[in-house]
């Protein structure tokens, strides 16, 4: 069963209030005060003179583990909002790798859902190392990386929702490990609200939260597990109000959904999981045995929806 | 019971018409935009006017590729349970989320992802993937495009191509063209210097091979060039400048080419810029049939359908 050994992140120091990004994105004060007020989001972290090399090796830094165990690790799955970060063939995963002396690891990007492709690089990890032999130094490991630019209008903000932090986290994936095992995940997607499939975005915001919904409730039933069974919901970080209706649609108590994230940080695209799993863990949070969710959507041009269940 | 997988359909084609999305003047202006920033930083020039230009020069939408070739290989009552896209060379709307929306259109809503920055290794790698996951069908397209729009110096595609593979467990799945080709082995190795893949890569093939003296062995063009081991007509090599579809390409080719008598083959590729070396081994499902069996009308059929013309203007160059 795929289990997370190890998690870091890594959020530039740097901190930019709501208003700042009003003039360079031509937002109104309308919108601005809609981000502060409505939906909770007041700063986010931006750090100009990092490179996506440089946030991608800063998380992975934090791993204190990892050097001792760079043999074991056989896969290096980056997990991206967005598809194209580089002018090709500009390749900062492989830098990384090299750096990290994880050259001998078979290393990838897995995009294309947007923000919700980090769960999907879990699952796809988790996959790869139950097919994998041992290593000659013990039992495989992948080490799944997020992190991100706001390099581009689309990656800083999301008009009437949501704001973006740059932002990083690596995990050390094991299939056996015994830390916070995976027990279930689910997924949807809703390709007709890409450019090509016709949809509008008026009816994308009326099933947003039942598509949501529905996809943490597979989850649910394929963990074996109930929504008052569960400690905690790690939610992603889109804004407040998202959260508090969704909370209301699906009778969960919205103190049990830690949002603690979203008014300092904002949207950091696919490492929110992470983001705030390293707040439940910090605040104490989790205990041994309890049951928590992980929620994330993908809202760029389609619509991914995805929900996993872990035991800490 | 066989519960690997099989290649069990295929289609390609060579793209020389305009990207219908790309005419759009709201899509062209948010790519422009995409595109300049991402350039910037790296002191790269997008090139004046480009945008002006008609659809037909600008380059490539991935998501019209591929969802021109999935109802050509997956029938509608033929539910695919993972799709996975697998690219390069990025295509002329890099933001887009083109897997999500390829779930769309393709039979069974599946699970769709893209995978990149692991150059010609992508295509291995998301059939990789596609074993893991234990279902019964799974569409793997790979796709490139023969453009950069900046003035990046690299080597580019030749041509815009895309192919697409069904692949399905080798009983119960309905596709009354028989069991295809079963994947028998997929390898790859990371981290390979090129003063060591010819002799990696030959000895996988000899392993791969040994006792089946009728294999074919199918190279990509970036493997070819260094390829050691014997030529002939056993080898087939993938053509020139298609560094994402050329293995695959020539793979299809060989599996037609055999029809009449189906044959054990082993496809390898090398990506020279990150050094992967995939190989992956099919093994034709009814093989053991003794000769004779198979009726003549049944011979003229391959195992693995190839479907739908290549529409490549000039086929004879590969």
């Amino acid at each position: 069963m795929t289990a997370i050994d190890a998690v870091s992140v890594f959020l530039p120091q740097r901190r930019v209030p709501v208003e700042s990004l009003a003039a360079p994105l031509g937002l109104s004060d309308m919108q601005v005060r809609l981000f502060r007020r409505f939906h909770g989001l007041t700063e986010v972290r931006r750090d100009p003179a990092l490179s996506l090399t440089d946030l991608l090796l800063r998380a992975a830094a934090g791993l204190t583990a990892l050097p001792a165990l760079r043999r074991r690790v056989r896969f290096v799955v980056y997990g991206r909002a967005f598809p194209v970060v580089t002018p090709y063939p500009v390749n900062p995963l492989h830098e990384v790798c090299r750096t990290l002396g994880l050259g001998h690891a078979l290393a990838f990007t897995l995009t294309q859902q947007s923000c919700a492709s980090a769960l999907a690089a879990i699952d796809v990890a988790g996959r790869l190392l139950a097919a994998e032999p041992d290593t000659p130094d013990g039992p495989p490991l992948a080490l799944v990386l997020t992190g991100e630019k706001a390099f581009t209008r689309d990656a800083q903000f999301i008009p009437e929702t949501s704001v973006f932090s740059e932002g990083s986290s690596a995990c050390l994936l094991s299939a056996g490990g015994g830390r916070d095992r995976l027990l279930a995940y689910a997924c949807h997607q809703r390709g007709e609200f890409d450019v090509a499939g016709g949809e509008s975005p008026a009816r994308f915001q009326r099933v947003y939260r039942p598509a949501l919904a529905e996809v943490i409730g597979r989850a649910l039933d394929r963990a074996g597990t109930t929504l008052s069974e569960l400690r905690l919901v790690l939610p992603h970080n889109v804004n407040l109000m998202t959260w508090k209706r969704l909370c209301r649609l699906i009778g969960l108590p919205l103190e049990r959904v830690l949002l603690d994230n979203v008014t300092g940080t904002g949207h950091v695209f696919c490492a929110d999981a992470f983001v705030n799993y390293r707040t439940a863990r910090e605040r104490g949070l989790l205990r041994p045995g309890d049951r928590y969710l992980v929620a994330a959507v993908g809202a760029g041009d389609g619509a991914t929806f995805a929900a996993m269940v872990f035991e800490h | 019971m066989d519960d690997g997988l099989h290649l069990l359909r295929a289609a390609r084609r060579t793209v020389t018409g305009p990207a219908a999305l790309l005419g759009d003047p709201v899509l062209r202006e948010r790519t422009a935009g995409y595109l300049a920033d991402l350039t910037r930083p790296y002191g790269l020039r997008i090139p004046d006017g480009l945008f002006d230009a008609p659809p037909g020069t600008l380059g490539q939408s991935y998501g019209e590729m591929a969802a021109e070739l999935i109802p050509v290989v997956v029938p509608p009552d033929e539910p695919v349970d993972l799709l996975v896209l697998t690219f390069a060379v990025h295509d002329m709307l890099p933001g887009r989320a083109t897997a999500a929306y390829l779930s769309h259109v393709c039979p069974g809503g599946p699970m769709s992802f893209a995978l990149c920055d692991q150059g010609s290794a992508a295509a291995f790698t998301g059939l990789r993937i596609a074993r893991g996951y234990g279902c019964r069908r799974a569409l793997l397209v790979t796709v490139e495009q023969a453009v950069l729009p900046y003035d990046a110096v690299v080597p580019v595609p030749a041509r815009h191509r895309a192919v697409a593979m069904l692949y399905g467990t080798g009983t119960g799945t309905g596709t009354g063209t028989g069991d295809g080709a079963r994947v028998t082995a997929l390898r790859q190795h990371a981290g390979v210097r090129a003063d060591d893949v010819a002799a990696l890569a030959a000895a996988e093939v000899r392993e791969l091979t040994t006792g089946r003296g009728d294999a074919a062995v199918v190279l990509g063009a970036d493997l070819a060039a260094a390829w050691p081991g014997p030529g002939g007509d056993a080898v087939t090599t993938g053509p020139q400048r298609q560094p994402s579809t050329g293995v695959w390409w020539a793979l299809l080719d060989r599996l037609a080419a055999d029809a009449a008598r189906p044959r054990p083959v082993v496809a390898a590729d090398y990506e020279p810029g990150l050094g992967y070396l995939s190989v992956v081994a099919l093994e034709p499902v009814s093989r053991s049939e003794p000769v004779g069996e198979r009726g003549a009308h049944e011979r003229a059929q391959p195992l693995v359908r190839l479907r739908g013309a290549d529409g490549d203007p000039d086929p004879g160059a590969g």
